[in-house]
């Protein structure tokens, strides 16, 4: 006993003290935050700098009236109008169009926007810009021009605009999301669908960072041949106990750090996602997954002689894995389909879907019970396994096991 | 005392160690001999319990060898490998610990070991900046740092410099002194003719000569004889030697029967002058190479 924790503290404090296991955590919570709330600036972000766009107009009125509806209601962070416009009027349309290019080509105007002559019945116009990809510019000038060619042809109809624009008013959703009976808060729909995924990564990269670890450690010691040292010292299991165990805490600080910094930047921004029912089911699904993969990471290691053809096996389950990533805009938007609850029970991707369901919304009990039953008795399977593959693998050199020799060591007593 | 009894040891049906059996007694230094593939290394790992035998017993001191006495044995493997990228002194200390020693007893000892072997100039330094030679000490340390009772060394002079290997055979000769038992795994001969007491060569994991070495080489029967002569040296070309050779009033080659020295003396006298003559014991390299040969 006492050696598996001099063997668990060493693993654990050594990796722990490299650079890169510090970077490579560190930089997981940042993409995180920024994933979380970038989109969000950028799209709700006032803008602080006015774009010149040029209107090529061939109606000789219509783009005076979008040039008053942006300059009301596009505005920059002072206050001033978001959009100078450049009019080109009452001259011939190609020559208006080719001026409006040229500028657009020197960059003089971010856009430019055709208006053809038959709007009015075509409905239709033309939007150049370099960045096409700009859908807050876009959106906001396609509106104000559907408000201008709405309004001119209510008028062409005898229709009262100021009327009909107070009766089609738009109605506002205000969005509750009910947690139970009772308890309501004010839905963040942005939130309700980045929750599950952020908490499905930091599963996800506390597990794998830990498992890979682990491999590496395991096949370093292996082809440097330390581990005739380290066995003429302990035993086997030992060996291997230490290693998963000293691993797996520096993966438990890895999601408690995540944890903590989720918790923070969560409730600095007035919301709670990381709660304390969440952190327990956080530290059931990470353990038994973790213990799950450990096992099976560890057996690979023992078994390849090169770090590339380890790789290559893992990178097998590592598409296994990706599922639940692949599959979560799914499971936010079902979390309690057939299809959601099957896969919970598989126990390669069970930490993964049940976290993201656990992100929308607390499945049923008998299902936390017995998806959590279920990897148990995996992860148990899968460390008994790993023990008998270890013990033999670790000193075979050269020839690789077969299958049917593998499952022959895990048979033998 | 170490006591290996009709041990043996198959991989896929290959047998590696064959019913081997030898006693290494206390505070000796042993060689344990044989060409590459005769299964020294299974036989050591047997020792260290590391693997265990099919069949057969491996005693140490009359028990049978069990995980208690891991923290007793040291072991300094042939392949060489540390981690890298860890600095010298922790590691040390981190082995020393699995063998039972205290965290401060292993700094201590981990200390005065590095100084003794010139290291102490590197304890805070990665391992990977040492030279190939440095690493080695380090595993030998490893291997005597917990004061162990047997110590097995694989090869542990190769690819020391002449002032390191005089620095280890006194190290190995004050653990012998101390009582330590250490087994001697190699293939250089000399080393094994200046150090050992007994020795063991096995081929093909059996057992093909064993017991005390100065004993060895009188059992072993042929002797190199060396004669300076005057006279007509066609004379003397039909005695019985093997590899004989005659240069100008010298003659060299192998007695085939140590007994037969005076007869062959005597028949040698009968047409020349012998001037000078000398006997030579078979060096441990002939033994090793006739007998690996033969079987």
């Amino acid at each position: 006993m006492k050696n598996i924790w001099i063997v668990a503290s060493w693993e654990f404090i050594t990796r722990l003290r490299s650079k890169w296991f510090i970077i490579s955590v560190l930089i997981m919570p940042i993409i995180i935050v920024a994933s979380m709330f970038v989109p969000t600036w950028i799209m709700t972000g006032e803008d602080t700098e006015s774009r010149i766009v040029a209107i090529v107009d061939e109606t000789g009125y219509l783009g005076n009236r979008l040039d008053v509806q942006l300059a009301e209601n596009a505005h920059l962070k002072d206050g001033n109008p978001k959009y100078q416009v450049v009019l080109f009027q009452n001259a011939e349309s190609a020559f208006m169009k080719k001026q409006a290019a040229e500028l657009l080509d020197s960059s003089v105007i971010a856009s430019y926007l055709v208006i053809p002559a038959d709007i009015k019945d075509s409905l239709r116009v033309q939007y150049y810009a370099k960045n096409v990809g700009n859908f807050k510019d876009q959106s906001e000038i396609a509106n104000a021009f559907n408000e201008v060619v709405s309004s001119a042809r209510m008028q062409d109809a005898g229709l009262n605009v100021t009327l009909i624009r107070s009766l089609t008013k738009h109605v506002d959703f205000k969005m509750i999301e009910v947690e139970k009976e009772g308890v309501e808060k004010e839905g963040n729909e942005m939130l309700s669908y980045l929750t599950p995924i952020i908490f499905v990564l930091m599963l996800f990269f506390a597990i794998f960072m830990s498992s890979q670890i682990l491999l590496r450690s395991v096949l370093m010691e292996r082809t440097n041949r330390l581990v005739e040292i380290l066995l003429s010292s302990i035993t086997p299991t030992e060996l291997m106990s230490g290693k998963i165990i000293g691993l797996g805490f520096l993966g438990l600080a890895q999601l408690a750090l995540y944890l903590i910094v989720g918790y923070y930047v969560s409730s600095s921004q007035g919301v709670e996602i990381i709660t304390s029912a969440n952190t327990i089911y956080f530290l059931i699904y990470f353990i038994l997954g973790y213990l799950f993969y450990a096992g099976i990471f560890a057996s690979v290691g023992a078994i390849f002689n090169s770090e590339q053809d380890a790789q290559q096996a893992v990178s097998i389950l590592s598409f296994i894995t990706v599922i639940p990533i692949m599959m979560s805009s799914y499971v936010i938007a079902n979390p309690d389909s057939v299809v959601s609850i099957v896969c919970s029970f598989i126990p390669f991707v069970t930490p993964f879907f049940m976290i993201l369901r656990i992100g929308v919304e607390t499945p049923p009990v008998w299902e936390i019970l017995s998806t959590v039953a279920t990897l148990g008795v995996f992860t148990w399977l899968a460390m008994v396994g790993a023990g008998k593959i270890f013990r033999v693998a670790l000193l075979m050199y050269g020839k690789r096991p077969t299958l049917p020799e593998l499952m022959q060591w895990i048979r033998e007593k | 005392m170490l006591e290996i009894r009709d041990v043996t040891k198959a991989f896929n049906k290959t047998l590696a160690v064959d019913s081997l059996n030898f006693d290494v007694p206390q505070g000796s230094i042993f060689g344990l001999l044989g060409p590459n593939g005769a299964g020294k290394t299974t036989m050591i790992r047997m020792i260290m319990n590391i693997i265990q035998p099919d069949s057969g017993h491996i005693f140490y001191n009359g028990e049978l060898i069990q995980k208690s006495r891991y923290k007793r044995i040291g072991y300094l493997p042939e392949e060489r490998g540390l981690y890298q990228k860890m600095k010298l002194k922790e590691t040390i200390v981190y082995l020393a610990r699995l063998k039972g020693l205290s965290s401060s007893d292993a700094s201590k000892r981990t200390d005065h070991f590095l100084e003794r072997f010139e290291l102490t100039a590197y304890s805070q330094r990665k391992i990977e900046e040492l030279s190939k030679g440095n690493q080695q000490k380090v595993q030998f340390i490893i291997a005597i740092i917990h004061n162990p009772m047997l110590v097995i060394l694989d090869e542990p002079f190769s690819g020391l410099d002449p002032v390191n290997q005089l620095l280890l055979k006194d190290i190995i000769n004050e653990l012998k002194q101390g009582g330590t038992t250490v087994i001697f795994s190699t293939h250089q001969m000399e080393q094994v003719e200046r150090m050992c007491n007994e020795i063991c060569l096995i081929s093909h994991g059996k057992r093909i000569l064993y017991g005390d070495l100065a004993q060895i080489k009188r059992d072993f029967g042929t002797q190199t004889v060396s004669l300076e002569f005057t006279g007509d040296s066609k004379a003397i070309e039909n005695v019985e030697l093997d590899d004989m050779m005659i240069t100008e009033g010298r003659l060299t080659g192998v007695l085939r029967n140590a007994n037969s020295l005076n007869d062959f003396l005597r028949k040698v006298m009968e047409y020349v002058t012998v001037t000078g003559f000398r006997i030579e014991e078979p060096t441990l390299e002939q033994i090793f190479i006739k007998q690996v040969k033969e079987v």
